[in-house]
């Protein structure tokens, strides 16, 4: 072969790659009627009319429902009969239906992208009164002519395979991000649980009864926290916090702290540092119902079952240390830094339980109303290591009270706290503790005062109906204050029967208020680091409230349990086996696919000035060797660098400069023949 | 110079995320607006440059309206920041060149308050009358 042939051979090739490039489009318009929706609205056949002779428009039609089966095989018999490369359907959102038309046009062998999609639903008949047809049908041609203008160069986009990382986060080590792991690892992807306590459980642990079974929560929880912690796919993180979080969806690099427990991994928990350490605190975990060492284990049952030192409130006398028959015990030990890599991430941080003393008149921790206690207290009252021994007694003076009094609704429905939102359990737990104190103790009066009793659900009215049996009373109304007689230290809860309209104050001695459930202390900064968006009552925001409530608003990060709303165990267990299934898709695939809306680089005219490597925010672009780059995978096409190039270097596929000039001249001057 | 009501040009560049979002739950729940707003989607209000905003007003649109997702909230981390410092810039050169600063507009919509993109649109035009008023529009 000699040298001539060859260029030649190059020249035949560039050009038939050229000819493929600069394929005459050929244009299908389908404006759709939309039953009524669109035709009444708009002329469909004038717009029709209008747009049939413009360049490189070979079919224009119009049908009732283009979305039906019948309208979307008139869009494949266009590109079969008509040699139709480029579609235009005038019809609804690009959300609603644009997928539809994208997915018909690729059975028939086009690039979904060759797709475009004209609004003159939303976009102009349903905005448009019918008195004004005219003029909503001259806008409709405008938007589909702009639409025709934008579909004359569309290019295909092809779609990438990207590999995922099979290794899955779980935050948050309580009933949801339990049954998250439990169900991630059955199916064979290693997890990493991180949890901020020392041990895993949960609020789920603090509990004394579950509704609406009175069934022992700690004896259904026990199969997962162990299950988890034997696991050989899971790595336990206890004692951890989330430090950084970088990448997306399939490779996400995570940094996590781990704080020193002082206590080694060969603890073997026989409890003899505790038995013998002078210091003795009320412990946080009983909310003060109990009283725990300087060296503790949360509760007897906690997993992991080694013990560890609080450093603040250590005298350092170091019995410990001395005592331990296997040495475990080492105040040398320093937090580290662990960084892993994972291809999604759940989260399922829980709640905090509302801090009643921002409301002033319940008085709720101040000083002589320590007999006014949260629902969780109660709960940590009944438990077997309690101060009380597990029986009902005040806090104030340890005496049996002849009556307590329930109050309902505090720190949700009450606008003046900001908590507009109805928590939805405190009228199940209020019911179930009310039930509590009557088979605890059957001399006890229990009054329940409520706004409103909301027990939807199975069983779970049928529970109510039992504890209006068992003898408890209920008060429809909310109490404006507590007041406490400075002679005799009665307490009275001041209150209207809103249903006999009588005011009342009811004499009691002791007064659980069920507080509202609240997003939990650090969400903010874990938010940010997470990148995900959160609603205005605090909790995270999931992708669409009614379709897909457990993603976030970020790929690849799911949402389970109380962190997105309020939630019962069951509803949170359910919502963790969803996330679950959600976050194991990519990683059981091992790849996920992107479509390549990248911008396109003209390396000729680019002046390596910089400004498009500031301009992303997703650090996507980088300059080396003297040479612009692009990570595709990192790109999400947001086209932020277009406009700013000087040179117009750099150019969004799809989105380019001279496609936009065309949409605009189409619809700005109508119709117009390029 | 003023058009007749209705007649007038109102380019409407969306974001794919919230602005779009909105102005589909303003036509859902039907809120009424004028027929003069044209909506074109882009992927981030970040990408509307200059050049396009220009084209639009040489091209015959009495106004351009860019509007983006709420501060904070933009999809792209900060294109809705980028629009309007790059507007209010451009606010500025017309008020420079003796044409009224009122045609070219940044705003932000919620996807879920289809009230948010009327709005913007109503004040869009209201902006225009004002601009026509002083005699600062191309036309």
């Amino acid at each position: 072969m000699t040298n001539s042939s060859n260029a030649n051979n190059i020249a035949e090739i560039d050009q038939k790659s050229k000819s493929k490039e600069k394929e005459e489009p050929r244009i299908g318009v389908f404006v759709c009627h939309c039953g009524h929706n669109i035709a009444d609205t708009v002329d469909v056949e004038k717009t029709i009319e209008e747009i049939k002779g413009l360049d490189n428009v070979v079919e224009a039609q119009h049908y009732m429902f283009m979305c039906s089966k019948q309208g979307i095989e008139m869009v494949k018999n266009s590109i079969k009969e008509k040699g139709v490369n480029r579609t235009v359907v005038a019809s609804c959102s690009v959300t609603q239906h644009g997928p539809t038309f994208a997915k018909a046009i690729e059975e028939e062998g086009l690039n979904k992208h060759l797709h475009f999609q004209a609004n003159i639903r939303e976009g102009c008949s349903w905005v448009t009164s019918k008195k004004k047809r005219p003029e909503a049908t001259k806008k409709a041609i405008k938007l589909v002519s702009g639409a025709i203008n934008r579909a004359r160069k569309l290019e295909e986009v092809e779609t990438k395979q990207i590999a995922t990382t099979k290794a899955a986060l779980v935050i948050g080590g309580g009933i949801a991000g339990l049954r998250a792991t439990m169900d991630l690892a059955n199916l064979g992807i290693p997890v990493y649980l991180v949890e901020r306590e020392s041990s895993i459980g949960g609020h789920m642990t603090q509990l004394y009864k579950t509704f609406p079974t009175n069934e022992c929560p700690q004896c259904s929880i026990s199969p997962l926290t162990n299950g988890v912690a034997s696991h050989k796919n899971v790595t336990l993180m206890t004692y951890s916090t989330v430090k950084a979080v970088e990448g997306s969806l399939g490779n996400f690099e995570v940094k996590i702290q781990t704080k020193p427990r002082y206590v080694h991994d060969n603890c073997t928990s026989c409890g003899e540092c505790s038995a013998n350490c002078p210091v003795e605190v009320p412990s946080e975990w009983d909310s003060g119902m109990s009283m725990r060492k300087a060296i503790y284990k949360l509760y007897p049952q906690a997993i992991p079952s080694t013990y560890v030192r609080d450093k603040k409130v250590c005298i350092e006398c170091q019995t410990c240390v001395n005592l331990c028959p296997v040495g475990a015990v080492d105040f040398s030990m320093k937090k580290k830094m662990t960084t892993i890599k994972v291809g999604s991430i759940v989260v399922a941080t829980g709640y905090d339980e509302y801090d009643p003393s921002e409301i002033e008149p319940y008085h709720y921790g101040q000083e002589g109303y320590e007999d006014i206690i949260t629902q969780l207290q109660f709960e940590r009252m009944l438990n077997p290591v309690s101060l009380t021994g597990s029986n009902i007694l005040r806090p104030s003076d340890g005496r049996v009270p002849k009556r307590v009094v329930m109050i309902q609704c505090v720190g949700s429905r009450n606008e003046q706290v900001g908590n507009e939102y109805c928590t939805g359990v405190c009228c199940m737990f209020g019911n179930k503790n009310a039930q509590m104190i009557k088979e605890i103790n059957p001399k006890i009066d229990v009054i329940m005062c409520y706004i409103d009793m909301r027990t939807p659900g199975i069983y779970y009215e049928e529970f109510y109906k039992k504890s209006q049996e068992k003898g408890i009373k209920f008060i429809r109304g909310r109490p404006s204050e507590i007041e406490k007689d400075p002679i005799t230290g009665e307490l009275s809860v001041i209150v209207e029967d809103t249903l006999s309209l009588t005011p009342m104050e009811i004499k009691t001695d002791m007064i659980i208020l069920s507080a509202a459930m609240v997003p939990p202390k650090g969400i903010g900064p874990l938010g940010s680091k997470l990148q995900i968006l959160r609603m205005k009552e605090g909790f995270f925001k999931e992708f669409h409230i009614k379709m897909n409530p457990t993603k976030s608003s970020k790929d690849g990060i799911f949402l389970a349990g109380a962190i997105q709303g309020p939630k019962d165990i069951t509803q949170s267990v359910a919502q963790a086996g969803s996330a679950a299934a959600l976050a194991a898709a990519p990683l059981v695939r091992g790849y996920i696919e992107k479509e390549m809306i990248i911008p396109l680089i003209d390396h000729s005219n680019c002046s390596i000035c910089g400004i498009c490597v500031t301009a992303c925010p997703f650090g996507a672009l980088a300059i080396n060797d003297e040479k612009l780059e692009l990570n595709e995978v990192a790109c999400k096409g947001c086209g932020l660098c277009q406009p700013v190039c000087p040179t117009a270097a750099i150019q969004l596929i799809n989105t380019r400069e001279d496609e936009l000039y065309d949409e605009i001249v189409g619809i700005t001057g109508g119709i117009t023949n390029v | 110079m003023s058009k007749e009501k209705g007649k007038r040009d109102v380019l409407a560049f969306m974001c794919a995320e919230c602005g779009q979002g909105a102005a589909v739950t303003a036509g859902v729940a039907r809120l009424g607006y004028s027929t003069s707003i044209k909506i074109i989607r882009v992927k981030c209000s970040g990408l509307v440059g200059p050049i396009q905003i220009m084209d639009a007003l040489k091209n015959g649109a009495d106004s351009v309206a860019v509007i983006g997702c709420c501060f904070q909230a933009c999809h792209f981390f900060n294109g809705n920041f980028l629009s309007m410092h790059r507007i209010k810039l451009m606010k500025k050169l017309f008020k420079e060149m003796g044409y009224s600063d009122q045609m070219i507009n940044h705003y932000t919509a919620r996807a879920a308050e289809g009230e948010t993109a009327v709005g913007d649109f109503e004040d869009a035009i209201e902006r225009l009358l004002v601009a026509e008023k002083e005699g600062g529009t191309f036309a």
